[in-house]
């Protein structure tokens, strides 16, 4: 699967594995691949810092249960107060009491199943665009597209990246260069 | 406009999307949920039977989910 990858997709995956081993799981999941692909895809247009609000609002979501803002709106809709219950269930059990973690904590390092969606949908971008390649771009649109776990793409859309924000970036990028 | 028309103009306005959306959203804070009370209860001593008991599920159900996290 690794073949077509370019040294920056390469470096970005390493990238992922160092952050999910340095935080004690076995599972790379798309917040290590997230973190890891922002400074290297200039496409998404987010200022160093903005790129650290994406990261700090994932964070966040997680620790909610790895629900997003758009969760917490439907959520509400219901008269279910989202942020009510992580405060009650944290000062009952702890801090981070709802935090959604990887499963699996042991055996060889491998892809959360997220993960391995986005790589999937990774190399179906890359095809789709019609590139032999598959670039850093590709993985962050893969990210985008796959439907395992939405968090991501929700903390990006705040920010006014999407799928389409992100072609249209690249198509730019390519005629530039042209 | 009649309070009729008003209805169904609200009606149409509602994104099915978003009600989709909640019971999602809900399963997962369900399982946090879950997950954590039974983490907390197993901390406390409680044995799988009686954490079954409280969850209205088996024994094995409970277990087969919860153990080893």
């Amino acid at each position: 699967m690794f073949e077509r990858f370019t040294a920056a997709a390469r470096t970005a995956v390493t990238t992922a594995a160092g952050a999910a081993r340095a935080a004690g799981t076995h599972e790379i999941d798309l917040d290590h691949l997230l973190a890891a692909l922002l400074p290297v895809v200039p496409a998404t247009g987010l200022s160093p810092d903005a790129a650290g609000a994406v990261l700090a609002d994932l964070a966040a979501a997680r620790r909610r249960a790895g629900l997003s803002d758009v969760d917490a709106r439907a959520l509400a809709e219901l008269g279910i107060d989202l942020d009510g219950v992580v405060a009650a269930a944290e000062r009952e059990l702890g801090r981070g009491a709802l935090t959604a973690r990887p499963r699996r904590s042991g055996g060889r390092l491998r892809l959360a199943p997220a993960a391995r969606e986005a790589l999937a949908a990774a190399l179906g971008q890359a095809r789709a665009l019609g590139d032999r390649e598959l670039r850093a771009e590709h993985l962050l649109l893969g990210m985008l597209a796959q439907r395992a776990d939405r968090v991501p793409a929700d903390v990006l859309a705040a920010r006014g990246v999407t799928m389409a924000t992100m072609i249209a970036a690249l198509q730019d990028a390519r005629r530039g260069a042209a | 406009m009649t309070e009729a028309t008003t209805l169904a103009a609200a009606a149409a306005d509602r994104d099915p999307r978003t009600g989709l959306r909640a019971v999602a959203a809900l399963r997962r804070l369900l399982e946090q949920l879950e997950r954590a009370q039974v983490r907390s209860a197993r901390q406390a001593g409680w044995s799988w039977q009686e954490i079954a008991t409280e969850l209205g599920v088996t024994r094995q159900a409970v277990h087969k989910k919860h153990a080893g996290s």
